[in-house]
C-alpha cells in the first residue's frame, strides 16, 4: 500500500538509497508490488570521482525524479492460494524511461510477484524471491 | 419406463466424459439404489456425524466443521492444531516450523520451501491458519500459511519454543535479528534450495 508520500528503501545499485513515492501509475491511490510509481529520491549516495568512472550509465542525485516499481511491501500481499507475504519494509527498483532497471544488480530479496506482472528482469537479478 | 441409472451408465461406459468425476464413482454412487431408481442418492462421506459423546444435540454448523477438517487433514496435520494434543505434537507459538508448498496443482513435484518462528496461530476450524517470520537476507519476511490448504504439503516442527509465554509473538516484529539465528533456523535455511541459477 504504497502511497503519496510513502518512503521505500532503494535496493539496486543505482545509487540512490531512500526514495518517496510522488505519484502512483495507477488508477488507484495505492501502489502494491510490482506496480509502477514514481519516486523522488531523497537519500542518495555521495557520486565522487572513483564512481562517477564507474557508474557508465544514470548518475542518481538527491532530488532527482525517477519511476520505480514497488518490490517489497510491508503491508501484506495476498497470494491466490491464502498465503499472505509480509516484508519488514518497503522497497523500490530504480527504473528507466524503457521500464528497465537502471541499476545493474538488486540487492535484496524481492516478492515473487514481480514475476506475474512481468517484471522478468528484476526477477532474475535479484537474489532472492519470495 | 425410466431406465435405472445403473442401466445408464451401463449403457454409456465408453463414451460418457464427466469433468471431476470418474465412471467408477459414479457407478459406486449409484449403487447405492441399488441401480435401480433413475437418481443417485448421495451418500455421506461419514457414516455417523462427527459429534462428541456429550453433545445430546450436536450443532449441525459444528459437525460440518468437522468433517470439513477430517476431510482437508490427510496427512494428520490436524494434531498440530489441536489444543488437547500432546505438547511434542501441538503446533505454538514460537516453534521453529517448516513448510513445504506445492506452487500450482498442475504440477505437484515443484515445491516452494519456507522455514521460521512461529508467531501467531489462528486456530478458526478449516481456516486455520498460523505465521512464520524469518530473516530472509537481512529483512523480516513473514508468511501466513493456510493449515489446510491442498497445496501445503508437509508441515514440521523443528524445534519446539522455549521461554515463550505469549499466544502470539508480535513482538519479536521490533526485536533485532539475533532472535532467528537459532541453530533450527540456520537448519532451515540450508535445508532452504539456493537460489535459482542466473542465466
Amino acid at each position: 500500500m504504497i502511497q503519496l508520500k510513502s518512503r521505500l528503501t532503494v535496493i539496486d545499485n543505482s545509487g540512490a538509497l531512500v526514495a518517496e513515492c510522488i505519484k502512483v501509475l495507477r488508477n488507484a491511490r495505492w501502489a502494491e508490488v510490482g506496480d509502477e510509481i514514481v519516486v523522488a529520491v531523497k537519500k542518495a549516495r555521495p557520486i565522487s570521482d572513483k564512481t562517477s568512472a564507474s557508474l557508465s550509465a544514470a548518475k542518481i542525485r538527491k532530488g532527482d525524479v525517477r519511476r520505480a516499481v514497488v518490490v517489497r511491501t510491508k503491508k501484506e500481499i495476498r497470494r491466490p492460494d491464502g498465503r499472505y507475504v509480509r516484508f519488514d519494509d518497503n522497497a523500490c527498483v530504480l527504473l528507466n524511461n524503457q521500464q528497465q532497471p537502471l541499476g545493474s544488480r538488486i540487492l535484496g530479496l524481492v516478492a515473487a510477484e514481480l514475476r506475474f506482472k512481468n517484471w522478468v528482469k528484476i526477477v532474475s537479478l535479484a537474489p532472492r524471491v519470495v | 419406463m425410466l431406465r435405472s441409472i445403473g442401466q445408464r451408465l451401463a449403457g454409456l461406459a465408453g463414451g460418457l466424459r464427466v469433468p471431476g468425476a470418474s465412471m467408477q464413482r459414479l457407478q459406486q454412487r449409484a449403487a447405492s439404489t441399488g441401480g435401480t431408481e433413475p437418481y443417485i442418492v448421495p451418500q455421506p462421506q461419514f457414516a455417523t456425524p462427527l459429534a462428541r459423546a456429550e453433545e445430546k444435540r450436536p450443532n449441525v454448523m459444528k459437525v460440518v466443521e468437522r468433517e470439513a477438517v477430517a476431510r482437508a487433514d490427510v496427512d494428520g496435520r490436524a494434531k498440530l492444531f489441536l489444543r488437547r494434543a500432546a505438547p511434542k505434537d501441538r503446533m505454538c507459538a514460537g516453534d521453529v516450523v517448516f513448510v513445504e508448498t506445492i506452487n500450482s496443482m498442475s504440477d505437484p513435484s515443484a515445491t516452494t520451501v519456507f522455514g521460521g518462528v512461529c508467531i501467531a496461530i489462528y486456530r478458526r476450524g478449516i481456516d486455520t491458519s498460523f505465521i512464520l517470520r524469518n530473516l530472509v537476507q537481512n529483512v523480516g519476511v513473514e508468511m501466513r500459511f493456510m493449515a489446510y490448504s491442498p497445496l501445503v504439503k508437509r508441515i514440521e516442527i523443528m524445534q519446539k519454543a522455549q521461554r515463550v509465554r505469549r499466544a502470539k509473538l508480535f513482538y519479536l516484529r521490533d526485536r533485532p535479528g539475533r532472535a532467528f539465528q537459532g541453530k533450527a533456523l540456520r537448519k532451515v535455511a540450508k535445508s532452504q534450495p539456493p537460489p535459482p541459477a542466473k542465466s
